[in-house]
Parts: structure tokens; C-alpha cells; sequence
């Protein structure tokens, strides 16, 4: 009992041009198994599942071989198609209620299969529909309804009690649970998980990532109708590697997830593949993305290349040639020229002593590109000292910095402007960080000035408009002539951001950005962050003594404590599940408990041991002895002999 | 089943009916008694006959008490005295009605099972060379009227190649019994049947048809050929059934006019039906048979409203809920 989808492709042809909704797509479910295919519409999904049953519209062309159990399905045979559908292979259709026929009677619909393929009588067929459907949670009385006299849930029931009537041993599910509420999705997990046990081979199409995290094994990501990602499903939210799988599941309003909802900027529209003017169709090499900004001008995006480099946030110039192939990494499958997620910045045994004190211990940090990394802890923490670090403006006493794949040390050494160019800082009080001398046009332009950009006066003041429109502020020459001492301080913070985009670094690091604002222009400032972050794809590294607030814009969270990380992983595990006392405490506090929160002496200067002991409800003997070193923990990193867990 | 406001309904329009039916004649200008009895009444009218036609409707009295008349008589089943045939209006209609009621029966079975059938066979292959060759030629067939093609039947079938008889519903004065009488009566019904069919038989196709193409879009068609059913079940059983409700509601409207609606083909072929009654009567200015006619044609258009909404619920049964 498998499937096996073996470079599959459809291309819906329509005129003189063809869509593209498919393109080499494998993937092998094993019996047991449930893989969930996730994408946003319009990515080739439904069309996957269609295809596995033969049925594709007359206007779709394939290619590529499906397997049954190792044998393959001969899609050009009808007869030999209609014994196997329902029979071996059966689907779940999403359309819901608009899946059953509305003159016949919800019990007729599910018995039918029953007479045709095994040749039951209707009387039979009934009993075992009727038992079928009892045995799904649909009780007697609504058996002989018709499916508009049924709730979104008790037709959805029906549609899976159809499906599994002939015992098929694949069964495709197509958003089995979008008209659904969360209590009524029980009851498909509970059908999902009960097929499983059977060994039955389960393809679950749907936009439901957390459905599909919790009763899949494998998820594969599709987009445009190529796979980008395939990955163990409860990676999804806290491992993926592809841009997309990151994007997507950055858009997706899992209960887990604390950070407010980002999205994914661009469009994706179809793959037109235009065989006029083209030599070989069969080739599909002429497939362009059609974007609707694009579609209006008639310009197709670039023909090759990867399909997702016009929204990725770290695409690069080769990303647009070529094709893309998937690729092994850690065990996930990945298409991406770039491996998957680079690392923007990787500190490595970074230390810190000003004097006799140590700011920070020595500290391994990674942060991926178009991440938003958030920093909290305490004062006193080394929060402060380990953005400086990164952003290259003090230097540790010993470790190494990467960014963006090169030492940079040795980047500065030799040309510090350069790296400059790439890191944009904003520091925590505005106010302090730009001259009073400088106009707000003087202070935007100043790093161009610096960097030799823009020599053209006109040009440079354009483009200072531009980034001031970027942060909404105003671009009329009376604002631009105003000095800092004549905006408040939310103005003042979004020229500093301003100041910070100017050069279009690659990276942003934050200290306290919003802690002298008040609520309102806090909020202001921080969703124009996230837009950014979404449009621009800016790696962030946001330092904040906030936790509440990191809480709402971080995809990750590292707890700092006397100069170390004691936790990092998913904003969203680290807030609702945390490991760490101190992290917990951290959050307590936030809440407003202060209780347990008790004065244990100053941390800073332990030199043995657990530094957070004297503070913790859990502390043990060994934690005097022993300092915890990070480690791995239900998918995120903790350094803590005994976590929450 | 049928809900109260539905009874009310009717019961509005059978009212209005005998209204119309009772008011007409008495607001002809001139006599009453020769708009209700025409011409031909007069020329055996005699004072004591006048006399006993006033009584019996009493136009000496008041509305009210005229109104009591009518309603009484008609409930009597009485609808009037033909002195043009001689008979009550009643037997004269009663006469006229089960031939009408088998041509236009046949007909109408006929044209509209023919009719979904090949609507669903041509929805089925849209766009092929079958699909296409029947569409335009039942929309040809669509441009011409019944009794074009009745006429047209009966010079081809009927006086050149003398197949079948030219007129009438069966052989006169033959003294044909049991089945002899049962196949003349047949071969009487061919030609006028074929036309009525015929000439019907586009309607129901081209809704049928139409239909179909919408239908076939539905993701329940999708379900149905993922189950692996044979095209036929997916055909008839989920697409076909979907299908029939215009088809219904338009052989309704058809059944409705069942004793006027085959005037046309009856005068070509004299077939003696309520349709060549009706032209009978006009030609001779038989009120009371024209007005008998009106009555019986009214009801039955009422009749035909109900049926159809009874099978609207057992064919679709959505119906059911809306209004």
C-alpha cells in the first residue's frame, strides 16, 4: 500500500498559451504514512491529487508515471481506471457540500461504490453504508438527508465515510478540514490517525499547517507546481530551511505561533509557458512566472532561474539562471541554489571583558537570513554588548564573526566600509543618535555622503524621499529642512530607520529600538519594522528587554543571562513552552507575577556552576558544579541540567 | 407536503378564473343571453325558452344571487347548453378530450424523454462532431412551427407516400374491435404525434443540453468519476438527474396548454381533439362551448402548475425549502 509520484508534470493548455501546474514533482508515501502538501492556491496541489485518479480536465497534458503499490497507473485507460478508483485509490474532495450530489441522499451517495464495484445489492449496500456512517459520528437520523440538510461537519463526515467505504489503500485528502471548526477537526485527525494504524498510504492536500503538522510525517511544500521543500512535518514551523517553507509559515496563524502574522511579499500568479515564438513546448523551458504587476505590461518574469527568486528575501544574482534542483540537506529536501536559509551572521565562541568584568561569555549565535532574531533578558546581560558585537562596532576579545560567509574581521581589517554598508544599527534613544546640527535631510543622506552613493544632489535627494516615504514620514521640503529637537520621538525613531535603510544593508540590528516610545508610536514603529522585514527581507537581530513585545515580532528568541545564552529557538515554543526557569520567570514577570522573581546576588561574576542558580526554584547540587552547556530540547537549544519539560 | 399558503395560491387563481369566466359575458354589450348563447340560440329562441334561460340564470336577479347560479350549475357540471352541436357543453368537451389527451400525452412523453436523452448524450460530448451535427439540427427543427411540420409530414408520409392516413383520429364506419381498433387508432396518431414531438423536441434539448454543460462543472461530477462509475451512471444518475428540472418546469408550461397548444397540428390533420373544437366553435360563434373551453383549459393549466411542483420535489430536493 503506497503511492509513488514520479516526476510529474501537467500543463494545462489554454489557447496559445499553456499553464504550467505541475513540474517534476515526486514524492513516495509510504503505507502508514500520511504526507501533507501544503502551498498557497494556485500552487498545483488539487491538480496533484486530481491527476492521481486520471482526473485531469480534457485541456491537461501529462507526463511523468504515477505507481499503485510499485505498479504503474495507465492513466489513457478509462476501463482499467474506473476499477481502480474508489476501489484502491479513493479522494476527499474540498469542495465540501458542493462534493455530493444534491438530489440523491447522503446514505445513496456513500452505498454507491458499493454497488458498483463489489455488486452488492442496494438493500446491502445501505446496511454497510449505514454502519460506516455510524461508525464515523454521523448517526442514523441523517442518513437519509440530502447533503444541503447537513452541516459543514456531518457532510464532511459523509465525504469521508464515502472515501473509505471500499477500504481503499490510498486515500488523497483535498482540505479535508477548511470548513471546519477546531473541535470538528478532531474527528478527521482521529479518521487520519485510525487509516494510518490500517497502513493505509494518506496524501493530505491542504493550507491547514497545523493540521498537517500534527498528523503528517513528511510535508511537502509546493509552489508554482515545483517542490521546494520536503521536511518531517513538525519542522515546519521551527526548521525549515527554504525561504518559502519560512514564509509560509510565517503567514499561517497556527495557535503556537506569538508572532503577528507576516506574509509573503509579491504575487504568485500562474506559469505561462508561451509556445509562440518558441521552438520546443515539450521542453517547458519557456515557462515564465507570470506576476500580475508584470501581466499588465505585458513582461513576463525572466524564464529561468528559481521560481520563487523574485519574492525570496535572499535571492541572489544566479538565482535567476538556470534550474534549480532539489537537493539533499540535514534530511530535508531542498530547491534552492543556496542550500536552503543562509546564515546572515554566525558568532562562534564570541567573549567580551570590559576590565574585570565579563560581558559575555563565550557565545555561538547563528541568525538566518530574513529571520527576525529577538535578544532579551536582563540588565546587565550582555544584550547590549552582544548586538554591538554583531553589527561589527566593538570587538570581542576573542571568537570569530561571520557574515554573510566571511570573517569579519578580516572584512574590516581591510575595508570597513564595505561591511558597514551591509549592517544598518538603530540605537535606543533617537533622540541621541543623530546630531542636533543635521537636518532630518542631512541625517538620512550622511551615510551616502560616507559611502560616495549618489553623488547627483538630485538623485541623492530622491532617493533620501523615497526611504522617508518607505517609513511613512513626510517628503515635503519643509520636513526635510526640520531638526531633531522640532519631531517627537516617533518621528525621530523612523529617520533613525530611515538613516539605518538607506544603504539597503542586509542586515538590521536593533537595540531597544521602541523603548523610549510611547504604546501607540511603539506599535506604529514596529508593524513599519515588519513591513519592512516582509518587503525588503531584512535579516533583523532586535535586542529588547521586552519580552512581551519580542514576543509579537520574532520568528526566534534568544534568552541572554550573564553574558550567555541559556535558551534560543522559536519565538513561539519558547513563549508558550518554556524550558528554562529563567525564561519562564522572564515571562512570569512579564505577566505581572512577580513572586518568584527573588534577588539572588549578583550573577554576573559566577564563575562555577549554574550562573541563574541562586534565582532557581529548580536548582540542584550539580548546579553549583557545573556550568549547563546548550543543549538540544524539543526543538530548540537550552542550557539547563534540569528544564521544564 | 403541500404547504397552506400553496392551497391559497391556487385557490386565488381558480377564483379569479370562474371570475373572469362568470363576469366576460355578462359585460358584452347587448343581451346577455346571446353573449352567453350566441347566435345560434337565437334562431331557436321562443319567449318560453327565454323565459326558462333567464330563470336558469338568473339575470332577472341580482349579481350576487347570478353569481349563486353559476357557481351551483357549474358545480352540477354544468358548463352550458351548445345549440350549435345540439348537446350540453360538458358532453361536447367530453367528447373532444380523451383524443387530445392521447395525441398531446404522446407527444409530450415522447418529445420530452427523446428530448433529455439526446440533450444529455449531446452535453456529454460537447464540442465533438455528434454534439455539433445535433444541435444544429434540432435548432433548424426549432425554427419551424408544429403545424409547418405536420403539413410537410403529411405530403411526404401521408399523400406521397400514403403510409399513413391523411385525417381523423381512427377509420370511420370500419366496425374495427380490440386490437384492430387499438393499431387504426394508431396509425391515425403517427403523423400528428411525430409533428407535435418534433417540433417540441428542441426545447427540451436545447435546455436539456445546456443544462448539462453547467452541471457537468460541478465538483459532484468529479466525486461521481472518482468513485469509478461507468459514464453512464455519471451521465444519467448524477449529471442527467440534475439536469431535468428546466426540462420539467418547460413540459409543464407545455402541459398547461395540453387541449390549445395542438390547435395547429389537430386542424391540419382534422383530428377531432379539444383543439378542433375550439376552432369549430370560433368558426361558429359557439359561446358557450368557447367559454367551456376557456374554463376547461384554464383548469387544467392549474392542474399542470401542480404536478410539475409535485415532481420538482421529488426530483430535486432542494425545492422543498424554497419558495
Amino acid at each position: 500500500m503506497s503511492l509513488d509520484i514520479i516526476k510529474f508534470n501537467v500543463i494545462y493548455r489554454d489557447g496559445d498559451h499553456s499553464i504550467q501546474a505541475l513540474e517534476d514533482v515526486s514524492l513516495e508515501i509510504k503505507a502508514g504514512q500520511c504526507v501533507a502538501l501544503v502551498g498557497e492556491s494556485g500552487s498545483g496541489k488539487t491538480t496533484l491529487g486530481k491527476a492521481c485518479l486520471g482526473l485531469l480536465p480534457a485541456n491537461a497534458d501529462h507526463k511523468g508515471e504515477v505507481l499503485l503499490d510499485g505498479e504503474e497507473i495507465d492513466f489513457s485507460d478509462e476501463v482499467a481506471l474506473n476499477r481502480l478508483r474508489w476501489k484502491r485509490l479513493s479522494m476527499v474532495f474540498q469542495d465540501g457540500a458542493a462534493s455530493l450530489n444534491p438530489v440523491h441522499r447522503i446514505i445513496d451517495q456513500v452505498a454507491e461504490p458499493l454497488i458498483q464495484h463489489e455488486g452488492l445489492s442496494r438493500d446491502k449496500a445501505r446496511d454497510k453504508a449505514t454502519r460506516f456512517l455510524e461508525e464515523i459520528g454521523l448517526s442514523k437520523e441523517f442518513h437519509n438527508r440530502y447533503p444541503h440538510q447537513l452541516s459543514g461537519g456531518q457532510v464532511q463526515r459523509g465525504l469521508l465515510a464515502m472515501a473509505m467505504i471500499l477500504d481503499p489503500a490510498v486515500i488523497i485528502l483535498d482540505e479535508p478540514t477548511s470548513a471546519l471548526d477546531a473541535l470538528t477537526k478532531g474527528f478527521v485527525a482521529e479518521v487520519i490517525r485510525e487509516a494510518k494504524g490500517r497502513g493505509k498510504a494518506l496524501l493530505l492536500i491542504t493550507h491547514d499547517l497545523e493540521f498537517a503538522m500534527h498528523n503528517a510525517e513528511i510535508m511537502a511544500v509546493l509552489y508554482l507546481g515545483q517542490i521546494m521543500e520536503t521536511l518531517p512535518a513538525d519542522e515546519m514551523l521551527s526548521h525549515p530551511l527554504h525561504p518559502y517553507t519560512m514564509a509560509l509559515g510565517r503567514s499561517y496563524p497556527a495557535m503556537e505561533t506569538a508572532r503577528d502574522l507576516g506574509g509573503i511579499r509579491g504575487d504568485a500568479f500562474y506559469r505561462i509557458i508561451h509556445q509562440h515564438g518558441h521552438g520546443d513546448a515539450a521542453q517547458y523551458r519557456h515557462a515564465h512566472i507570470q506576476v500580475p504587476k508584470l501581466s499588465h505590461s505585458g513582461v513576463h518574469a525572466p524564464p529561468t532561474g528559481c521560481l520563487f527568486h523574485d519574492r525570496c528575501t535572499q535571492a541572489i544574482e544566479s538565482c535567476t539562471e538556470g534550474v534549480v534542483a532539489l537537493e539533499k540537506v540535514e534530511d530535508h529536501t531542498v530547491r534552492c541554489l543556496r542550500r536552503g536559509i543562509v546564515t546572515m551572521l554566525e558568532l562562534k565562541g564570541v567573549t567580551k571583558r570590559y576590565g574585570k568584568t565579563a560581558a559575555l561569555n563565550p557565545l555561538d549565535l547563528n541568525v538566518r537570513s530574513g529571520e527576525l532574531l529577538a535578544i532579551v533578558g536582563e540588565t546587565g546581560s550582555g544584550k547590549t554588548t552582544l548586538a554591538m558585537i554583531a553589527a561589527g562596532v566593538i570587538k570581542p576579545n576573542q571568537g570569530r564573526r561571520m557574515f554573510y560567509g566571511h570573517d569579519m574581521d578580516a572584512w574590516m581589517k581591510k575595508d570597513h566600509k564595505s561591511l558597514a554598508k551591509k549592517v544598518g544599527v538603530i540605537y535606543q534613544n533617537p533622540a541621541e543618535s543623530i546630531s542636533h546640527r543635521f537636518s532630518v535631510y542631512e541625517a538620512v543622506a550622511e551615510p551616502l555622503t560616507i559611502h560616495g552613493e549618489k553623488k547627483d544632489h538630485a538623485e541623492k535627494k530622491e532617493l533620501v524621499k523615497s526611504i522617508l516615504a518607505d517609513v511613512h514620514l513626510s517628503t515635503d521640503d519643509a520636513f526635510l529642512r526640520r531638526y531633531p529637537h522640532e519631531l517627537n520621538m516617533g518621528a525621530l525613531q523612523r529617520v533613525c530607520l530611515a538613516r539605518a535603510l538607506v544603504l539597503s544593508p542586509l542586515m538590521l540590528i536593533a537595540d531597544e529600538p521602541t523603548s523610549s516610545l510611547d504604546p501607540s508610536v511603539q506599535a506604529k514603529v514596529l508593524k513599519l519594522l515588519l513591513d519592512l522585514q516582509i518587503e525588503r527581507g531584512l535579516t533583523m537581530l532586535f535586542v529588547s528587554h521586552d519580552i512581551g513585545l519580542a514576543r509579537k515580532i520574532s520568528d526566534r528568541m534568544g534568552v541572554m543571562l550573564a553574558g550567555q545564552l541559556v535558551e534560543i529557538g522559536p519565538s513561539s515554543l519558547v513563549i508558550t513552552k518554556p524550558l528554562h526557569p529563567y525564561t519562564k520567570l522572564l515571562i512570569e514577570s512579564a505577566r505581572g507575577n512577580w513572586e518568584d522573581a527573588s534577588e539572588g546576588g549578583s550573577t554576573r561574576q559566577i564563575k562555577i556552576g549554574c550562573p541563574f542558580r541562586f534565582r532557581c526554584p529548580r536548582q540542584q547540587e550539580i548546579c553549583a558544579r557545573e556550568a549547563p552547556s546548550l543543549r538540544l530540547l524539543s526543538n530548540r537549544h537550552v542550557a539547563c541540567h534540569f528544564p521544564y519539560t | 407536503m403541500l404547504s397552506r399558503q400553496h392551497i391559497i395560491t391556487y385557490g386565488i387563481a381558480l377564483v379569479f378564473i370562474l371570475a373572469l369566466n362568470f363576469l366576460l359575458p355578462r359585460m358584452m354589450p347587448g343581451d346577455p343571453l346571446m353573449a352567453i348563447y350566441g347566435e345560434e340560440a337565437l334562431v331557436a329562441m321562443t319567449p318560453q325558452l327565454k323565459a326558462e334561460l333567464v330563470e336558469r340564470f338568473a339575470l332577472d336577479q341580482s349579481i350576487w344571487q347570478q353569481v349563486g347560479a353559476y357557481v351551483l350549475a357549474l358545480l352540477r357540471g354544468e358548463l352550458g347548453y351548445s345549440y350549435y352541436y345540439n348537446a350540453p357543453v360538458f358532453s361536447v368537451v367530453l367528447g373532444r378530450l380523451p383524443w387530445t389527451l392521447l395525441l398531446v400525452g404522446t407527444s409530450l412523453v415522447l418529445s420530452t424523454i427523446l428530448g433529455i436523452v439526446l440533450g444529455v448524450e449531446s452535453g456529454w460530448r460537447r464540442g465533438s462532431w455528434t454534439d455539433r451535427t445535433m444541435l444544429a439540427g434540432l435548432m433548424s427543427l426549432n425554427g419551424f412551427p408544429d403545424f409547418f411540420v405536420g403539413m410537410v409530414l403529411l405530403i411526404v408520409f401521408g399523400v406521397i407516400g400514403g403510409i399513413f392516413p391523411l385525417a381523423g383520429a381512427l377509420t370511420p364506419y370500419s366496425g374495427l374491435t380490440g386490437w384492430a381498433s387499438v393499431a387504426d387508432i394508431v396509425t391515425h396518431m403517427v403523423l400528428p404525434v411525430t409533428a407535435l414531438s418534433l417540433a417540441h423536441l428542441s426545447g427540451g434539448y436545447l435546455l436539456t443540453r445546456n443544462t448539462m454543460i453547467t452541471v457537468l462543472k460541478e465538483p459532484y461530477i468529479l466525486t461521481a468519476r472518482a468513485k469509478g462509475l461507468p459514464p453512464h451512471a455519471v451521465k444519467y444518475r448524477h449529471a442527467g438527474r440534475n439536469s431535468l428540472l428546466p426540462v420539467v418546469t418547460q413540459t409543464g408550461i407545455w402541459a398547461g396548454r395540453v387541449f390549445t397548444g395542438a390547435l395547429f397540428v389537430e386542424l391540419v390533420f382534422a383530428y377531432p381533439g379539444v383543439g378542433y373544437l375550439t376552432y369549430e366553435a370560433m368558426m361558429a360563434r359557439d359561446y358557450p362551448v368557447i367559454q367551456g373551453l376557456f374554463l376547461v383549459v384554464a383548469v387544467a393549466v392549474l392542474a399542470a402548475n401542480f404536478l410539475v411542483e409535485l415532481s420538482y420535489r421529488k426530483l430535486d430536493p432542494r425545492v422543498s425549502r424554497a419558495h
